[in-house]
């Protein structure tokens, strides 16, 4: 079986940065993406085929890529790359099975960094299967990356700034954004102001979006939350209401709004199913995301070797996710030793310092924005929870008031988390469904565990490989 | 036919036709199956096995599922990560899908 020394999982801001730090000291990489081109969701580059006339429409975030590609770009030749790869295995002594070209290759990493990045978090409410409902992610790709409209006339509901640059790209595109919801009331907002101090180029970026969305009169309604959506093949209305502090609609609040597009943007979930499938002890952290691998201050994991970094150990944003991969690459580093103790150590107090301003930043707007639990408790029993299998929260919640309490029993029981997606969309809502009904601790309700294939391959692209 | 593309600034690459459950729509060379989709107003991309119900694009990056389709034949492809290609034949996928027999 072909060893490689470090193998990067992940070709987003903290991946990229993860192999530019090894490259420079000369660390063996092998680096796999799932995607056609590196730069992750927050870079997603452009198409060749497709050009911008207009730079400044692409944002900042796309020529930070540019400039971060530009970087690793001068070290390719001391790194192999893979793109369009499906790791859909990890198993005992870091050995993984991805799926390239059609083949499954299989290799042993000394190293192993896990970049595995986050995706929108799934929020359930009466009518959110429809075709029409989609995530703040899918909606940002669509209107950036593929400069496609995911609609005409939209309503935005969620919470965070992320809604205020998809407002903005979307008005500026041409769309009709009806209204923008914001689940919180921001009542928070001013204690935590202190910690957006010198944080002024974000606070600008916040401030040219309220601009542009004042400019095209979009109402940006406070403690207001999604409730419905009608239609009969796709979606036509929208119901919405105001919630109070935990964010549980409030009765006869009730808005209704004709739009053939609703986009939730309730922040995001790390992306835990590698991590997982290692055998990395994971935590619960409400403020970042969720379940994450516990990590030390380099981002190792409680495996050995095993790195995790990025928005995939807690949603903290590209800036936090670049300096989290520049840091578990220098730990390997020095534990190959191409680099001395003491180099590291003073590389590593560098970052240190920034990262702490960095994440009293991130957990200031965490702490606004954090997801409250209310938003679940007004999903009524025949609302699907599980898209995949197609389970119902009424059936959910009968297994529940038959005694069953953890999370794996459930998925037994009802066959929730059994589908494709392997229980990506659910979990987050079923484990607090339980814990809401039956009082226990996330912790003690439990998450999934995946086993590989952790993407659905076909009998014969796992089959097909190297076995020796 | 409905056009739901960004016009100002942007220039394209090529454009062709591909075929969707029977009816040709326009895609551009580098576009996903999804955004050719979403932009001439198609959104339903499957029915559910059980219920029926129609499914489109939701989380937009290869994790819901909810986006698969019959591509040239083969079942459970995620529109939003596989690319137009001139005359790829797309059908809307019913419950879990089938093979198309080879010809």
């Amino acid at each position: 079986m072909r060893e490689v020394e470090l193998v990067i999982i992940g070709g987003g801001p903290a991946g990229v940065c993860a192999a530019i730090e090894a490259a420079k000291c000369g660390v063996q990489i092998l680096l796999l993406d799932e995607n056609p081109k590196l730069g992750g969701q927050i870079y997603r580059r452009l198409p060749d085929s497709l050009s911008i006339t207009d730079q400044r429409q692409l944002g900042k975030d796309y020529s930070q890529g540019t400039q971060l590609l530009a970087e690793l770009e001068q070290y390719s030749d001391k790194f192999e790359l893979l793109r369009d790869v499906l790791v859909w295995g990890i198993f005992p002594y870091k050995e993984l099975a991805f799926l390239h070209d059609g083949k499954t290759e299989v290799l042993k990493a000394q190293r192993l960094i896990l970049a595995e990045g986050a995706y929108d978090r799934p929020v359930p409410f009466s009518g959110w299967t429809l075709p029409g409902v989609l995530t703040a992610g899918a909606a940002l790709r669509m209107v950036k990356a593929e400069k496609v409209l995911p609609g005409e006339r939209i309503l935005l509901a969620g919470t965070g700034p992320l809604q205020l640059a998809l407002g903005a790209h979307l008005v500026e595109a041409g769309a009709k954004v009806v209204a923008i919801l914001e689940a919180s009331s921001l009542s928070g907002f001013w204690k935590q102001l202190p910690h957006f101090w010198g944080q002024w180029g974000v606070l600008k970026d916040g401030m040219d979006y309220l601009l542009k969305l004042r400019k095209a009169r979009v109402p940006l309604l406070r403690g207001y939350a999604i409730v419905e959506a009608k239609g009969e093949e796709q979606v036509e209305q929208a119901t919405y209401a105001k919630v109070d502090r935990n964010w549980q609609a409030i009765p006869s609040t009730e808005k209704r709004a004709e739009v053939d597009t609703i986009i939730t943007g309730y922040g995001l979930v790390p992306s835990t199913r590698l991590s997982r499938l290692c055998g990395c002890r994971q935590k619960w952290d409400p403020y970042r995301g969720g379940w994450i691998p516990a990590c030390d201050e380099h981002m190792e994991t409680t495996i050995p070797g095993v790195f995790a970094v990025g928005d995939c150990t807690g949603i903290e944003g590209a800036i936090v996710a670049k300096e989290e991969g520049r840091l578990a690459a220098l730990k390997v580093c020095q534990q190959f030793g191409l680099i001395t103790p003491e180099e590291a150590s003073r590389r590593y107090s560098a970052i240190f310092k920034k990262l702490r301003g960095l994440r009293r930043f991130e957990a200031a707007l965490n702490n606004i924005f954090a997801i409250r639990r209310g938003l679940l408790g007004q999903i009524i029993d025949d609302v699907i929870i599980c898209r995949c299998e197609e389970v119902t929260a009424g059936e959910i919640r009968k297994v529940i008031n038959e005694g069953f309490i953890n999370i794996s029993e459930i998925k037994v029981l009802t066959r929730a988390g059994m589908g494709p997606c392997q229980g990506r969309m659910c979990e987050p809502i079923i484990a607090n469904m339980i814990s809401m009904e039956t009082k226990q601790s996330m912790e003690e309700v439990g998450f999934y565990s995946p086993r590989p294939p952790i993407k659905p391959v076909s009998f014969g692209c796992a089959a097909e490989g190297d076995s020796g | 036919m409905k056009n739901g593309r960004v016009q100002k600034g942007v220039s394209r690459g090529k454009p062709f036709a591909i075929e969707v459950d029977g009816e040709k729509i326009l895609a551009y060379e580098g576009e996903t199956i999804a955004a050719s989709l979403l932009a001439a107003g198609k959104r339903t991309c499957r029915q559910t096995k059980l219920t029926k119900e129609p499914r489109g694009i939701y989380c937009g990056m290869g994790v819901c599922m909810g986006c698969a389709m019959i591509v040239n034949g083969r079942p459970n492809t995620l529109v939003c990560q596989t690319m137009a290609t001139p005359n790829c034949k797309v059908q809307t996928q019913i419950g879990i899908g089938n093979w198309e027999t080879p010809k």
